[in-house]
């Protein structure tokens, strides 16, 4: 039988150039040209995510209701027009960001990005559309609130940032009858119309292309934010076990959570490579030993998310009930050994080649560069961040793994919350 | 346009190829022509639990992913009741490591009791996570025995019981491989950065000398004209709010009726002015989500509406609402603009889908299995020739009471 070929050196990441520039009226614009494509995307970033509401729902409320009415057109006319024209709009919100992405075909360019600018600069948050929004949202809400995942993922962030930070996720039924017309239109002014954005242009961008855009968002006026941006203090509570029981569960969710490391640290490209040969890929300790060995779980992950301000790591698993302290000791065996021996040169070179694949797709084509470009400059960086991680991980070696292991993760120091059927 | 060749080995194996010169990756995807519908009935679930035991290792790579991982490449797999798919992307300097991996698994894939024993549990507790533990996790499982009596697309991929799941003997896998896993029941198709004649060398190198097998398959079972309307009511759910599913008969993936029943499921629920939204969401608030899509089956599949009712909404209210939507088709032809508007979004999402190498190695496997590689570029023409009369007759002939099948998922 035949045997494995050799392998080829990896390659070093390729990346398209990408310009920056400064518009009259203060907005940033990024332009990611990629002349092969026949479709483009813009996306547009605001400083207005649930960080800065003055109570819940409100940020993605109005993020969301852009589409929904502007002075000039209905909902049902703004989704027609982007339909007609095989454009999508879509909303994002999160704890600092909120964003409005257009994906059109190069060719109706102008039909799509002048109804866009329309929508962001003309909203006007028809209260009657609002309620259908809130209405759909609580449904959502009510399905998502009976996963034991999602209230494991629900009780780990208040442990991490303390019940009332914009972090933890506090939303409660009753917060979607709260919501008025009047919260969402002030929010928007406050923090759509006003103050810091960002404009990314990717894909086929044509000189027509980024001229429209300068002209439709760089002359409006943009005043300075009015109020003073919250400070908002983090409350951490004691680490250990916390149980909900949910009697009806099949499973139990188990989520394992502690402070992790930011994007911009000197230890992150050996975090990374850490976490990864831990719980990162198909074949980590976590996985070989709870899927692959005992069966118990159809996936293990452990991951790190890095914030502006701050950063967690965590383990998640969900597991028929009756494995969970099974599997809460396989973990904390993972644990011990990782923190106790150092990887080994084989486990470590394998995970450096499959890693430096990974971090390759992540920049791989236009849309996905400029996806990593929007996360990097977060922290005022850009993609040249790819090269250095690389490097960095490059020269990792097991002690320094190993030390890394030793501060980070003091089993002593985590959240371990379970939610499931414990009780018979 | 995928700019495509295609060929097929002695042995059977046909492969397509594209380049794409765009990305430093290429996709090797491999699909083999079996399905939960070629399953026993008494012992469903198994493709896809093989699907599982493919990950297991074969005689000179006793351990797949670690060889993927080594090529910098990823991978995973898919089980649908029609066909197995595979897929490795790796570095495009890498592609012999993708294919030997493949063609050493289809050549001499290594089938140990352990293996089989773990994987049934791994596959017992995805079963429990998705299909159990998940608010309306179960719909699909009442949902298709309902609709189907007699075609094996009655049972889902997953299997119809954690007993199925248990009952699998290593014996089965070894008959199941031999029969199914063979160069004469696959497709290779590849993108990315490598030339379609260098592509064509190296599959030879590594998959000529695999044997065919040779495996007639018999005839799958006719699903009988439905006759009757059909109604199940599952009650007490541990669910906050009642959803209403309604599945009809259609025709294959290959029918021409096909794609006038997709363009009416387009124009129902696709995107914020499809009527379902506007209507009964948006003006009438009596769904807080409604969708209509059609499955897509090589054989003959379904048109599937299925909604979660607004608070203090009746059964009786909302079944009547969408009723009165769907026989809206038969009674007024649709107009010009909204028919443009539906073709228009298609022919940007087939646009949109040729952006990445995956979907595209993903495309053509597809329709090299459904036996019609020419619709790999052809389908924007499909839809574009449908016109309002044609939509008419297919709703008219769709939408009978008879041809129906409703499940009502009522809340505790």
């Amino acid at each position: 039988m035949k045997k494995a070929p050799a392998l080829s050196e990896p390659v070093l990441p390729k990346l398209l150039p990408h310009t920056e520039e400064l518009l009259p009226n203060g907005t940033e614009l990024v332009v990611v040209n990629d002349p092969n494509q026949e479709v483009f995307k813009l996306d547009i970033l605001y400083e207005s995510g649930s960080y800065y509401q003055p109570q819940p729902l409100v940020a993605s409320a109005a993020i969301n209701m852009l589409a929904e009415g502007t002075t000039r057109h209905s909902a049902a006319e703004i989704a027609e027009w982007f339909d007609y024209y095989g454009a999508y709009t879509d909303h994002h919100s999160g704890f600092r960001q909120a964003e409005l992405n257009l994906f059109s075909l190069t060719k109706y360019a102008a039909e799509t990005i002048d109804r866009v600018a329309e929508m962001a600069t003309e909203s006007t948050v028809p209260p009657a559309e609002l309620e259908v929004y809130l209405r759909s949202r609580r449904q959502q809400f009510l399905t998502e609130k009976q996963k034991t995942a999602w209230m494991a993922r629900k009780e780990s962030n208040r442990l991490l940032f303390g019940e009332h930070h914009p972090y933890a996720n506090q939303v409660c039924e009753a917060d979607y009858g709260r919501v008025t017309p009047e919260l969402v239109r002030d929010f928007y002014r406050e923090r759509i119309l006003s103050g810091r954005c960002c404009l990314i242009l990717s894909g086929c961008i044509t000189s027509e292309i980024k001229e429209r855009v300068v002209r439709t968002f760089g002359e409006t006026l943009r005043p300075p934010y009015t109020r003073e941006t919250p400070v908002h203090a983090y409350a951490p509570a004691a680490p250990g076990r916390y149980n909900i029981e949910k009697p009806d569960a099949v499973q139990t969710s188990i989520r394992i959570s502690k402070h992790g490391v930011r994007l911009p640290e000197k230890e992150y490209a050996g975090f990374l490579l850490l976490n990864t040969i831990f719980g990162g890929y198909f074949g980590s300790r976590l996985m070989s030993n709870i899927r692959e060995e005992k069966g118990y779980t159809y996936g293990i992950q452990s991951y790190n998310v890095s914030m502006p301000d701050n950063a967690y790591w965590c383990i998640v698993t969900d597991v028929d009930n009756a494995y969970t302290e099974a599997t809460l000791e396989e973990i904390r065996k993972e644990l011990d050994s990782i923190r106790r021996e150092p990887v080994g040169r084989e486990e470590l070179e394998l995970v450096k080649k499959y890693l430096h694949g990974e971090l390759l797709r992540e920049i791989d084509g236009v849309f996905a560069q400029t996806d990593a470009l929007k996360q990097k400059r977060i922290y005022g960086m850009d993609n040249d961040f790819y090269a250095t991680l690389l490097a960095g991980l490059k020269k990792t070696t097991p002690e320094e793994l190993l030390e890394l292991a030793q501060n980070y993760w003091d089993p002593e120091e985590m959240y371990v919350v379970t939610v499931g059927k414990t009780r018979p | 346009m995928i700019v495509f060749s295609k060929h097929t080995l002695d042995n059977g194996l046909t492969l397509l190829c594209n380049t794409d010169t765009g990305t430093p990756f290429v996709t090797v995807n491999t699909l083999y022509k079996v399905g939960s519908r070629d399953e026993d009935p008494e012992k469903t679930g198994f493709a896809h639990l093989f699907e599982h035991l493919m990950f297991g290792g074969s005689e000179n790579a006793p351990d797949f992913d670690r060889e993927v991982q080594a090529a910098g490449g990823e991978n995973n797999a898919y089980t649908t009741n029609d066909y197995t798919n595979y897929y490795i992307t790796v570095p495009a300097g890498n592609i012999e490591t993708a294919l030997w991996l493949e063609a050493d698994r289809m050549a001499a894939l290594t089938l140990s009791r352990k293996s089989l024993d773990i994987q049934k549990n791994v596959v017992m507790e995805e079963y429990k996570q998705r299909y159990l533990n998940a608010p309306y996790g179960d719909v699909w499982l009442a949902l298709r025995p309902l609709a189907y009596r007699v075609h094996p697309y009655r049972w889902p991929t997953i299997g119809i019981s954690l007993e199925h799941i248990e009952k699998a003997t290593p014996e089965d896998v070894r008959s199941f491989f031999h029969r199914f896993y063979r160069p004469d029941n696959a497709v290779i198709s590849i993108s990315g950065n490598i030339g379609e004649k260098e592509a064509l060398e190296k599959v030879k190198k590594w998959f000529g000398e695999i044997p065919p097998g040779g495996y007639r398959k018999a005839p799958l079972p006719v699903e009988p004209e439905q006759r009757d309307p059909r109604r199940l009511v599952l009650e007490e759910k541990p669910v906050p709010a009642d959803m209403l599913f309604k599945t009809y008969h259609m025709g294959s993936r290959l029918s021409d009726r096909f794609y006038c029943c997709d363009v009416i499921s387009d124009l129902l629920s696709n995107g914020q002015s499809s009527r379902l939204y506007l209507r009964l969401v948006k003006e009438k608030g009596i769904f807080s989500e409604l969708n209509a899509y059609v499955t897509g089956d090589s054989d003959p599949g379904l048109f599937v509406c299925s909604g979660a009712l607004s608070e203090g909404v009746g059964m009786e209210t909302a079944e009547k609402a969408l009723l009165e939507e769907l026989d809206r088709f038969a009674s007024e032809p649709v107009g010009e603009r909204e028919l443009r508007k539906v073709v228009n979004k298609i022919n940007a999402r087939l646009k949109y889908s040729e952006i990445n190498y995956q979907n595209k190695a993903n495309t053509m496997a597809l329709f090299e299995f459904l036996g019609a590689s020419e619709l790999i570029n052809g389908e924007g023409e499909k839809y574009g020739e449908i016109t309002a009369g044609q939509l008419q007759t297919a709703a008219r002939e769709l939408f009978r009471p008879e041809n129906s099948s409703t499940l009502l998922y009522l809340k505790k």
